[in-house]
C-alpha cells in the first residue's frame, strides 16, 4: 500500500511539471507540426504524438535543464511530423550531398557547428537528432525509419565524421576533431 | 561525453530552433483554431497525462513505463521516518537509526540483525564550530543508510527538523576504480531487465558517456533529520547502493544541508534536481543553510546482509488474474519477486477481452507478508508494478517492505496474493 501511495506521489509532483511543460510550448509544438505537415488536422495529431513520446521519456524529458526543454520538445515535434510524413509515403527523398557553408567572420565554434548541422543532409542530421537528442539505439531507430540497423550505425558515424572533419578544416579545435 | 558530443546534442536542438525561429516566435500569439476532439484530448491529457499516455500506448504495441523501484524505495523509508517515533531503543545501532523499524516484541534480536549488516565508523569532522560525526553505515545489499550526529552551535531558532530538506549538495560518491564495474553491471541490468538488446559496443559506449559524469552512478541520496535535541542533531542518509562491487568505498560529501521554505498551501512535495552540466532547478525557495561544510568522509562498508534469491515456477493465481513468479529475493529491508502476467494487461479498464486490475486487486495480490522459521508471521507493505512488453507479454515485479527489520536467512515461506509460498520448494541461487 505504501510503495502504490508513494508512486501516486511521484505522479502528482510529475503532473506538475508536466503540466507547466504543456502550457509553455503547446503552441510551439503545433506550429512546426503544422509547418513540416501544411494541415491542421494532422498537425494536430503530429502534436499529440508529441505529448505521448515526451510523456514516455519522461523520466529523462523531466531531468532536463529548463533552457532545454524547448529545443528537445521541438525537435520531437519535428520528428514526430516527419514520422507522419513517412507513415503516408508523403516523404521526398532528401539530397545526400553536402555542401557546408563557411564560417562567417569571427563565428566561435559552437555557432558555427549549428550552421553546419542546418545544412547536414536531412538522412544524417534526423538520425543524428534520433540517437544524440532523443537517445533512442540504432535498433530502435532502425525500426522507426524502416531502414538497416547497420545503415544507422553507418550514417551516425559519418554524420558526426562530417562535421568534424568539417570544423577542423575550418581551424575549431574541438577536443578530439 | 566529450565536448564535441554534449555541443552536438545541443546544437542538433538549437539547429530545429533556429530553423523554425519565425515560426516559433508567432506560435506564442497565435489562436489556433483547433478541432473539437483536440480540444478534448487536450482536457484528458492534462487532466490524468499518464493515464492518457496509457490509454493511447494501448491502442499500440509499445512499452509500458516501468516504475523506478529505486526511487519509490527510498521514499518508503522516508515516509517511515515519521513514524518512528516509538522506535525501539536497545543499543547503539538503533540509536544510531531510529528510522529502521525493530521488532517490537524481540528487540534485542533486531539489533543483532543490523549489527551484522552494520558498519561502524565513528568519523568526526568539524567546521566552523559545527561538528559532524559519521556514525555507521548498515547496507542490506540494495539499500544503504548512513547514521549522523550534527552538532550545530548556531543553529537557526526557527529550524524544524520536519521541514522538508534541500539535500542536493549532499553526495554519495563511489570511488573512482569501483565506477566502472559499478556501472557496467548497472546498465548490464536495467537493460536486460527492460529486455532491450544492448551490443557489446552499445554497452561499452554508454558505460564511457556515464564515466564523463563525476555523479555517476546516482545512488538517489536523500538526508532526513531522525531526531532534534536542541542543537544535536541525528541525521539519516538512504541511498540505493547494489552489491555490484566487493567493498565500495564511498565518499560522503555534505557542502550545505538546507530546509525548503514552507508555505501554508504547499502540496508537501519538494523537489529539485540537477542537471548532468551542474544546472540545479528547484520549485520551491530555500532557505539559508543550517549546516556549512564542507564535510567528506570516506568509508568503506565492510559488512552486508546478502540478499538471498530463490528461483523456481510457481503458480501465484489470484481471483482471476494468472500470475507466475519465477523469482523471490529477501533482503533484510524489503522482499521482492519477479512474476509474469499470463493474460493480456488492459492498463485502461476499457478493453473487455483483456485483464483489468484494479488498484485493490494489485494490492491484495502482492507480496503481503512473509514466515519466518519460529513460525512467526511478518507484515509486508507493497505493490505490484507491471510492464507490458513489445511482444504483448507482460511481466512484473512485487515490492513489500516488512514491519520490522529481518535475517533473509530466517525467512521460510512468503505470503503472496494470501498464498503460502515456501522457499524450500524453489531453487536458492547462490548456493
Amino acid at each position: 500500500m505504501l510503495a502504490m501511495f508513494l508512486a501516486m506521489l511521484e505522479s502528482e509532483e510529475d503532473q506538475r511539471r508536466f503540466t507547466k511543460l504543456y502550457e509553455a510550448y503547446e503552441k510551439k509544438v503545433y506550429a512546426v507540426a503544422l509547418r513540416i505537415l501544411g494541415d491542421p488536422v494532422r498537425a494536430e495529431d503530429a502534436a499529440q504524438q508529441t505529448w505521448f513520446q515526451l510523456l514516455k521519456r519522461w523520466d529523462r524529458v523531466s531531468a532536463l535543464p529548463w533552457e532545454e526543454t524547448e529545443g528537445y520538445a521541438v525537435t520531437t515535434s519535428k520528428n514526430c511530423a516527419l514520422d507522419m510524413l513517412r507513415a503516408e509515403r508523403r516523404t521526398m527523398a532528401f539530397p545526400e550531398d553536402w555542401d557546408p557553408p563557411a564560417p562567417e567572420d569571427r563565428q566561435d565554434e559552437y555557432d558555427y557547428l549549428v550552421s553546419l548541422i542546418r545544412a547536414l543532409p536531412e538522412g544524417y542530421r534526423r538520425i543524428l537528432e534520433l540517437k544524440c537528442v532523443e537517445e533512442q539505439t540504432n535498433k530502435e531507430i532502425a525500426r522507426r525509419l524502416n531502414i538497416n540497423e547497420s545503415t544507422v550505425a553507418s550514417r551516425v558515424m559519418r554524420g558526426r565524421a562530417m562535421l568534424r572533419s568539417q570544423l577542423k578544416k575550418e581551424g575549431y579545435a574541438y577536443d578530439a576533431v | 561525453m566529450t565536448r564535441f558530443e554534449s555541443s552536438l546534442r545541443r546544437g542538433l536542438m538549437d539547429a530545429n530552433l533556429a530553423q523554425y525561429e519565425r515560426v516559433l516566435q508567432d506560435a506564442d500569439a497565435a489562436q489556433p483554431d483547433f478541432s473539437p476532439s483536440y480540444l478534448r484530448e487536450r482536457m484528458r491529457l492534462l487532466a490524468d497525462p499518464w493515464g492518457w499516455m496509457r490509454r493511447r500506448e494501448a491502442a499500440g504495441p509499445r512499452r509500458r513505463r516501468r516504475l523506478d523501484w529505486r526511487v519509490i524505495a527510498i521514499a518508503a523509508a522516508l515516509l517511515l521516518l515519521s513514524a518512528c517515533a516509538v522506535a525501539v531503543v536497545t543499543g547503539q545501532f538503533s540509536q544510531w537509526f531510529p528510522t529502521i523499524w525493530m521488532d517490537p516484541k524481540a528487540p534485542e534480536v533486531s539489533e543483532e540483525i543490523v549489527s551484522r549488516m552494520g558498519t561502524v565508523i565513528g568519523e568526526p569532522q568539524t567546521v566552523d564550530g559545527a561538528s559532524v560525526t559519521l556514525n555507521a553505515a548498515v547496507w542490506d545489499g540494495q539499500e544503504l543508510r548512513l547514521s549522523l550526529t550534527a552538532d550545530i552551535p548556531d543553529l537557526p531558532e526557527d529550524f524544524s527538523s520536519e521541514a522538508p530538506f534541500y539535500d542536493l549538495e549532499c553526495r554519495l560518491r563511489l570511488a573512482e576504480h569501483q565506477r566502472e564495474a559499478y556501472l557496467r553491471k548497472e546498465i548490464a541490468l536495467s537493460h536486460a531487465n527492460s529486455h532491450i538488446d544492448l551490443t557489446e559496443e552499445e554497452l561499452e559506449e554508454l558505460v564511457q558517456s556515464h564515466l564523463e559524469y563525476p555523479d555517476d552512478p546516482d545512488f538517489h541520496s536523500v538526508v532526513r533529520a531522525a531526531r532534534q535535541e536542541d542543537g544535536t542533531l541525528i541525521l539519516q542518509v538512504m541511498a540505493a547502493l547494489f552489491d555490484y562491487v566487493e567493498d565500495p568505498e564511498l565518499t560522503l560529501h555534505i557542502e550545505n544541508l538546507a530546509t525548503y521554505k514552507v508555505e501554508e498551501g504547499d502540496d508537501g512535495i519538494f523537489t529539485s534536481s540537477r542537471a548532468p552540466d551542474g544546472t540545479v532547478t528547484t520549485d520551491h525557495e530555500i532557505n539559508g543553510p543550517f549546516l556549512k561544510g564542507p564535510f567528506d568522509f570516506t568509508f568503506t562498508l565492510d559488512n552486508k546482509l546478502s540478499p538471498i534469491s530463490y528461483a523456481g515456477d510457481i503458480d501465484a493465481t489470484y481471483e482471476n488474474i494468472p500470475l507466475r513468479v519465477s523469482k523471490i529475493t529477501v533482503m533484510a529491508f524489503q522482499v521482492c519477486a519477479n512474476v509474469d502476467l499470463l493474460a493480456l494487461l488492459d492498463p485502461t479498464g476499457e478493453d473487455p477481452d483483456k485483464l483489468h486490475i484494479s488498484l485493490e486487486q494489485n494490492l491484495a495480490m502482492s507480496l503481503n507478508g512473509l514466515w519466518t522459521k519460529d513460525g512467526e508471521y511478518v507484515e509486508c507493505i507493497g505493490g505490484t508494478a507491471f510492464s507490458v512488453e513489445q511482444d504483448g507479454k507482460t511481466d512484473g515485479e512485487m515490492r513489500g517492505n516488512p514491519v520490522h527489520v529481518i535475517d533473509p536467512a530466517q525467512v521460510t515461506a512468503v505470503c503472496i496474493g494470501g498464498k503460502r509460498v515456501e522457499l524450500s520448494e524453489l531453487t536458492r541461487l547462490d548456493e
